[in-house]
Formats: C-alpha cells, structure tokens, sequence
C-alpha cells in the first residue's frame, strides 16, 4: 500500500517542515504518520501538473509541490467565497507559495473550472461536514479531470477501537468524539460530526462516480491496546479486514460512471 | 438508487443477508427465552399513550413521525413529576407534540417552549387535542450558545429531548443553562439515543454501517437552512457524566429498545456469553436528573472537549 522509499522520504521532508511554533510543531509530529502516509499514496503529477487540497493547513501542502513534484498546488479552505490567501513558506533553498481560496464545501461551487485538477486531496474533512458530504465529492468529481484522482483519509467507525469500545459499552465507538472549547469572540470549530466505517466510504465514494483504486485501513498506534480484538472478532466468524482506525480511500474519475446524489445510508429520504 | 448489474446485485443481496445471519444467528444458536430483559410497563405508559392519540394532526409526515415515535413520547411523559413549586415547565426543542399534555395531562400550568432560532423572537404555537386549542408561547434562542432568557431557578422541571446529540459545539452550555433556570431540586429530563445499544454492537461487530443509532444527513432544501444531522450521540454512561459534571445528580437512567432494531437483541446473548457488560443496551436512553446546588460543575469534561 505505502512504498517504503516514499514514505521515509515523506517523513523527514515532514519533520524539516518549517513551523511558526512549538504548538504546531506538537501538533504536526502528532500527525506526522498519517501525512507522511497521505504524502506516499499521492500519485505523479498528470497532464496539468495542478493538485487541489481541500482543508489545506499548510503542512503537506508544499510537500505535494516540493515532493510529489505538483507544478500547481492550489488550497482550498472554510470560510465566505470570494477570498483567496496567499500563503509562502520559507525552505533553505527557496520559497513555497501557493493560493488558498476560501468557500465552504459542502455548499458553494468551487471556484475552478471543471477538469482542472489532475488530483484532489481531501484529507480528514468528510467526517467534519455538517449538511451536504456528497456535494462535496461531487464538486471533486467536477474540478478533476477524466482520469482524474480523488484521495480521501477519515477515521474508521468500524475499527477494532470502535468494537472494542462498543462492546465494552462505556466510551463512544468514534474514533474522535470532542467538541473544541469555545473561545469569545471566535467560531468554534466543529469536531466530527459523521464518522464513517471503512466500507461507508468506498461506497460514498462510488455514488459520486468515481472507481476505487485502494480501499484501506491503516492502524495507529495510539490504540494498539485493542489489537487483540482482532482475534476475537475472528473466532467469532466476524470480518477482520479493515478494522484499522484510519481510513484511506483512492479513486479515479470515470465520466462513464452513474452518480448517486443522496445514497440511502447518508441522506434521510 | 442506480441499478446495478445483475451480478453486483446479487453479491450485494448475499452480503444483506450474511449481515442478518450475523446478527440473528446467536437467536438460534441460544436456546434462551426474551433476551435482554426489559423494565416493566407501567400503567401509567398505557395512559401516556391513550392521551397521546388524542392529539390532532393532520395526516401527512408530520403524524408518521409522531406515531412511529409515540413509544418513546408516551414513556417520556411519564418521567415529567407532578408539578409541585411553580407549576412551570420548559421544553427545549419544542414540536408541540408532548407539549400540550404537560399542561393538560402533567397538570402544569405554565408550559413553555423554546426553539432554535434568532434570540429575541417569542413565536406563539397552537396544537389542538381532541378539538381542544392549546397554545403555548416558544422562545427562540441557540441553546448551545445564548443565555436563555428566563431567571435563575424559574422552572421546576425542563425538558431537552432528542435534543443534545444535534448539538454542534457546546452541549455543556445547555446542561448549565437548564441547571442555572431550574429551581433547587428542580428536574431535568433528557432522553437521547444510546451508541452502546445492541443495534451498535450488531453494526460494530460487522463492520459496515454505521454505529450511531442515526447517522443520516436530511437532503438540503433550497431555502431551508441547515438542519444538523445527529452530531454526537452518547452512551447511556457517557450521558450520566455529562449531568453529574453539569451538577445533577441522576434520578434515573434506563435505556428501551426500539422496535424496528428488534432485529439486534439476541445481541445481548451475545454480550452475556463473552463477558461484556450488558446493562444499558437499548437503543433510547432516559434520563431525569436533579439540581443540587451544592454539587459542583465541570465546565468542560474531558471525555466531552479536547484541552
């Protein structure tokens, strides 16, 4: 799944990242495994060199230029339409810099032409939408082009964590389950309001016309107490496949496709 | 939906019904009468329900809802106590539905409700019972972000049903606004879905829909705003810590199945067989809580907020 060489390289461009503080760089050495992960599943650049990332926070973002070789990385964030950030990031041999647009998206158009990507990175955004996720897929589907590749990471609901804690019964089975404490003066950001199982997002995925690539689950380690649960879950005639926590999902544009605008096991009718 | 091919469909079929035998087979395979025992129906819940029916609604969407939900509407009006102070009553997320028969029913004499919405607006609302008006004054306010406005200790009972799991940012703020309005001694009455119940555990251990008790998103309408989705739902133990740490100390807490997951109660043999905890399990959580002033107050409990 991840190419060993990759995802060194990934880690230590990762860890030389430059960042504006010790807290994002907790914050960042924290996440480091699942960047680093995201980084390796990144395929070459296309036709058009152009890479969207939805939630962009600036951290693999330059990477996606400086490491997968994107001659466009173009950022996408919540927030009015109509704004556009200009971000730089300082490296010992030079300068990154890229575009940030804000619009909201799972409701507003996004501002690019269609077929204009070879790729959209939407990492760990669908689990925080609070109205509309296809919406989302279906603008990815629309800014790439036919051939186009969709990268979605998002925690696992059906994880060996969320079985160990639903059977235990106490805790929430969502991988994440805090609210952020609210600041005055400030809009709160929302925690994840829809966790999805692995198999929920492939087939969200799918409704939006796109053909999977790689439908996978990764553990963390953080929660490796629950590993033994896997053979539980075995003995007792259950599917052990991807009951990792971390879900990661490829996938290509197909014109050809059918798109589902409401799957049933998303949208009340 | 799509049609799919004929082999994708089939496929599909075979995994629906691998899912069900999954979940059924412990039926067959434990020879054990009723599993997952269930708290006794009062008398009263009969009554509950009786009163209910006589609410008029035209029929539509609106009466499917109320009638699929009449179990859990019947059950909570019996947790409402007699009034015995003030005689006023809140009910936050207010549908008038159960509304009209806090007054006529429960016997308080000042019912009120509130609703999400701009603050400052009071919107009057009529609901009618067996040809009898009803109107109750709804108060519109974010009740995960405004003051509410009414005085300290001004209810004796207030209710938040099916109401803390659409909370988008701050359910805390509603447990200590209901606190801070209710009267010492006053009740709090909170009914919610339960994440651990067996229909969760059946989802889990399968590992392909989704364990929370809802988790569908309602199609947008043009010029409706957003409505949110269940945003967290609790476990019946995770909704305890949330009043304890609100300065209520739980009057009582019990969960009841919910008829159409009926397919996931021999889970509960399930969780007997191998050890697990089987308390707590059905899929609609009660929960009716009492103002201790003298308790104290988490603000931000740590299994609820990150730091």
């Amino acid at each position: 799944m991840f190419d060993p060489k990759r995802l060194k390289q990934a880690e230590e461009a990762l860890r030389s990242l430059p960042v504006p503080d010790a807290g994002a760089r907790a914050y960042l050495n924290k996440h480091i495994p699942r960047l680093a992960r995201t980084l390796a599943l990144v395929p070459p650049p296309g036709p058009t060199g152009r890479v969207l990332e939805l939630g962009c926070y600036m951290q693999i973002t330059p990477l996606l230029q400086r490491l997968c070789g994107y001659r466009e990385v173009r950022g996408g964030y919540y927030g009015e339409p109509g704004k556009t950030d200009q971000k730089t990031m300082l490296f010992p041999d030079g300068e990154f810099q890229c575009f940030v647009d804000h619009f909201n998206a799972e409701r507003d158009p996004f501002p690019y032409p269609d077929g204009h990507f070879d790729l959209v990175v939407a990492g760990e955004i669908i689990e925080h939408l609070i109205a509309d996720p296809m919406y989302m897929l279906l603008e990815s589907r629309r800014v790439l082009h036919e051939g186009g590749l969709l990268l979605v990471t998002t925690p696992n609901v059906g994880s060996v964590t969320s079985v160990a804690k639903t059977l235990d019964g106490r805790d929430n089975p969502q991988i994440y389950f805090l609210y952020n404490r609210p600041v005055a003066g400030a809009e709160t950001e929302i925690g994840h309001v829809r966790e999805y199982t692995n198999y929920e997002l492939g087939e969200a995925v799918k409704a939006a016309g796109f053909e999977i690539k790689q439908l996978f689950t990764t553990f963390i380690e953080e929660f490796a107490s629950h590993l033994p649960l896997l053979k539980f879950l075995k003995e007792n005639g259950y599917d052990v496949e991807n009951r990792g926590e971390q879900s990661w999902c490829l996938a290509v544009k197909r014109s050809s496709l059918p798109v589902n605008r409401y799957p049933f096991f998303i949208y009340c009718d | 939906m799509t049609e799919l091919p004929l082999h994708l469909r089939a496929v599909r079929a075979a995994l629906r019904r691998l899912n069900s035998y999954l979940s059924r087979r412990y039926e067959s395979s434990v020879a054990r009468g009723n599993p997952m025992p269930v708290s006794e129906r009062p008398a009263e819940l009969d009554a509950a329900e009786e009163q209910l029916r006589g609410l008029d609604l035209p029929a539509g969407d609106n009466r499917e809802y109320f009638l699929k939900h009449l179990p859990r509407l019947a059950r909570t009006l019996t947790l409402v106590p007699p009034p015995r102070t003030s005689g006023r009553i809140l009910e936050l997320g207010c549908y008038m539905q159960i509304t009209p028969f806090l007054q006529r029913w429960r016997g308080y004499p000042d019912v009120r409700g509130a609703y999400y919405g701009p603050p400052g607006r009071t919107d009057r609302a009529v609901a009618s019972v067996r040809g009898e008006r009803f109107e109750a004054l709804i108060d519109l306010f974010d009740a995960e972000r405004d003051r509410y406005p009414y005085d300290d200790g001004s209810f004796e009972t207030v209710l938040a049903c099916e109401l803390i799991e659409h909370l988008l940012r701050d359910p805390m703020h509603l447990v200590l606004e209901c606190r801070r309005i209710l009267e010492d001694g006053g009740r709090l009455i909170v009914t919610t879905p339960n994440v651990a119940s067996l229909t969760s555990v059946a989802r889990v251990l399968h590992g392909y829909d989704n364990p929370q008790i809802s988790s569908a998103y309602r199609r947008p309408q043009a010029d409706a705003p957003e409505e949110a989705p269940h945003v967290r739902e609790y476990t019946a133990f995770e909704l305890r810590e949330a009043l304890e740490a609100g300065g209520f100390e739980i009057d009582a807490l019990f969960t009841e199945p919910i008829a159409e997951l009926e397919m996931n109660r021999p889970m509960w043999n399930f969780l007997e067989d191998h050890g697990y905890n089987s308390s707590l399990r059905g899929e609609q959580t009660y929960c009716v809580a009492v103002k201790r002033s003298d308790l104290a107050v988490t603000r931000y409990p740590r299994f609820l907020y990150s730091e």
